[in-house]
């Protein structure tokens, strides 16, 4: 995504090659997929219309379910396949404490206590992701939630995008530029070109270096 | 035909002239209800009769007292936001916190914007197209429904149906209707021509199929309007059209339209001015995309504070946004309004 000092690098050559390889898959895609949004990525597979998605695991407990799924118990989970080097993007949910809490300590307490070994555990048995370990190695989480092991291996591989302030007005370009190849079916190397070009300039105009 | 209109227009039917009450010889008009009168007629100030100080003070007294409480709570509300709001466009934020005053650097950043142009662009080609058919559309079915006949009533209910449904409903059965795997359309322009119809992803077609949803669901509240305006108009004059022997064209093109003007303008103007800020449709329906295709500006002004927390340029973008809608309705109003007085 960036190479040292914020200089942008999602229009180098191997992102290119990496996106007319996606743009390819299309043809294998179901209609109208540029407009898809996650859930209806998610459906898009719960009515066996589709072979594979990265799907985020919120979605998984679903995949089991007959009255939601038309495929009940036939999606298998696994980290994404690889070429050169295995990764899984991952998403991240935050927690903090707010300036303006009445109660500082008792929300850091119940933060302490939510996120220790045994209450993330009964957490993950009740259907939860976790974020620890030993309550994704827990036997009768992973019975309930059988994508949890997979789930491990993601975390293991996990590459995180850069959760900065300016991280989504980047995202956004990038967003933007990756739908528009998706509808004309082609155009990786100008489109990525130009988002590049207009990142650039919004991190400089924010004060990074940006190469 | 022409030479008549001033006569309705000025008074109710059958009272020619000014209407009763401001002649400048009455006694009982306001010393301010009367300097109102003669600057607008640019004559010389008649003779006032002598009125007791004590009253003269003491009216405006009165009606700022009365006013007092109105004004409070305009300010409080209107204007104590809009000036934070351009007081906000003339600083730079970071992590949501304003760090400094960069005085019009915000304004000069958005005029060098090819993005904010191309939302407005967007945004003008929605106003105009939406509010064009949508008036179009409102004008035909109220002279088709202006006449008593059964069933009515419930015809007329009916169409008020789509104006009453929350917008961000609308915008999701919609999404349903235009969904290119479980859609409604798709499913029949398959039906008809062997494939599946992507609107929403096309960026030819999202444009037109956002309208459509406006049009659906804002073309009820422009007939409902021109039709209450049609049901009050004077009688006689259509009488007397008839009589002279003219068609419905003729009567529709020199009697409802300029006796209609009042009406027209503020409904195009409602509908304009709503149009222009048009968010939930396009939000629920698209977010903008694909890629560009559907970004109007308010969209990007929420994008722009609330996911990029860029609240400076977002509030430049909304000052400036205001600025051009006031412009927008002066020149609707004036167009308007120099249309029909040139009929």
């Amino acid at each position: 995504m960036f190479e040292g000092d914020w200089k942008v690098a999602f229009n180098s050559p191997a992102a290119i090659e990496a996106l007319e390889f996606y743009l390819r898959l299309l043809d294998y895609a179901p209609p109208g997929v540029a407009e898809f949004d996650s859930d209806q990525e998610g459906q898009t597979m719960l009515q066996g219309n589709a072979f594979a998605a990265t799907m985020w695991t919120g979605w998984c407990g679903q995949v089991d379910d007959p009255n939601k799924s038309k495929v009940a118990g036939r999606i298998s989970f696994s980290v994404p396949p690889k070429k050169v080097k295995q990764v899984a993007k991952l998403g991240l949910f935050m927690t903090g404490i707010a300036a303006s809490a009445p109660n500082k300590q008792g929300a850091l307490e119940f933060f302490n206590w939510f996120h220790s070994s045994a209450v993330q555990t009964q957490f993950a048995r009740a259907g939860g992701t976790p974020c620890k370990v030993s309550a994704f190695k827990d036997e009768d989480s992973c019975r309930k939630s059988r994508w949890l092991p997979e789930t491990l291996k993601a975390l293991s591989i996990g590459l995180a995008s850069p959760r900065t302030a300016d991280w989504y007005k980047i995202e956004d370009i990038l967003g933007t530029a990756l739908n528009q190849t998706l509808i004309e079916k082609g155009n990786a190397k100008r489109r990525l070109d130009a988002a590049a070009s207009e990142a650039t300039a919004f991190l400089k105009n924010a004060g990074y270096s940006a190469g | 035909m022409k030479e008549s209109h001033p006569t309705i227009m000025s008074g109710p039917p059958g009272t020619p002239g000014p209407a009763p009450g401001w002649s400048d010889g009455e006694v009982n008009t306001s010393a301010d209800s009367l300097a109102l009168i003669e600057g607008e007629g640019g004559q010389a100030p008649p003779q006032r009769p002598e009125v007791a100080p004590t009253r003269r003070r003491r009216v405006p007294l009165i009606l700022l007292a009365l006013l007092a409480p109105t004004a409070l709570f305009a300010l409080a509300l209107t204007i104590l936001p809009l000036g934070y709001a351009v007081v906000t466009s003339f600083r730079s934020f970071r992590f949501g916190q304003p760090v400094a005053f960069i005085g019009l650097q915000n304004y000069f950043d958005l005029f060098r914007d090819s993005n904010f142009y191309r939302s407005l662009g967007t945004t003008l080609t929605f106003t105009i197209v939406a509010t064009t058919v949508e008036f179009i559309l409102g004008m035909m079915l109220a002279l088709l429904l202006k006449e008593e006949f059964r069933w009515q009533g419930l015809i007329r209910s009916c169409l008020m149906i789509p104006m009453v449904v929350a917008p961000v409903v609308v915008g999701i059965v919609w999404r349903l209707l235009y969904s290119s795997d479980v859609g409604l359309l798709s499913y029949g322009v398959q039906l008809m021509m062997g494939h599946p119809i992507s609107v929403l992803s096309n960026p030819s077609l999202a444009l037109p199929a956002i309208i459509l949803v406006d049009i659906w669901e804002w073309t009820p509240f422009m007939f409902l309007i021109l039709l209450a305006g049609i049901q009050s108009l004077p009688q006689e004059p259509f009488e007397a059209a008839r009589v002279d022997g003219a068609g419905p064209w003729s009567t529709f093109r020199y009697l409802t339209l300029p006796m209609l003007r009042p009406v027209i303008v503020v409904a195009v103007l409602i509908r304009a001015l709503d149009a222009f800020t048009v968010f939930d449709q396009v939000f629920v329906l698209t977010q903008g995309g694909p890629g560009m295709a559907t970004e109007v500006s308010t969209l990007m002004v929420y994008k722009t504070a609330f996911r990029f927390s860029q609240f400076g340029y977002a509030a430049a973008m909304a000052v400036t946004l205001l600025i051009l809608v006031l412009f927008l309705s002066a020149a609707i109003s004036r167009s308007l309004q120099g249309q029909v007085r040139q009929v």
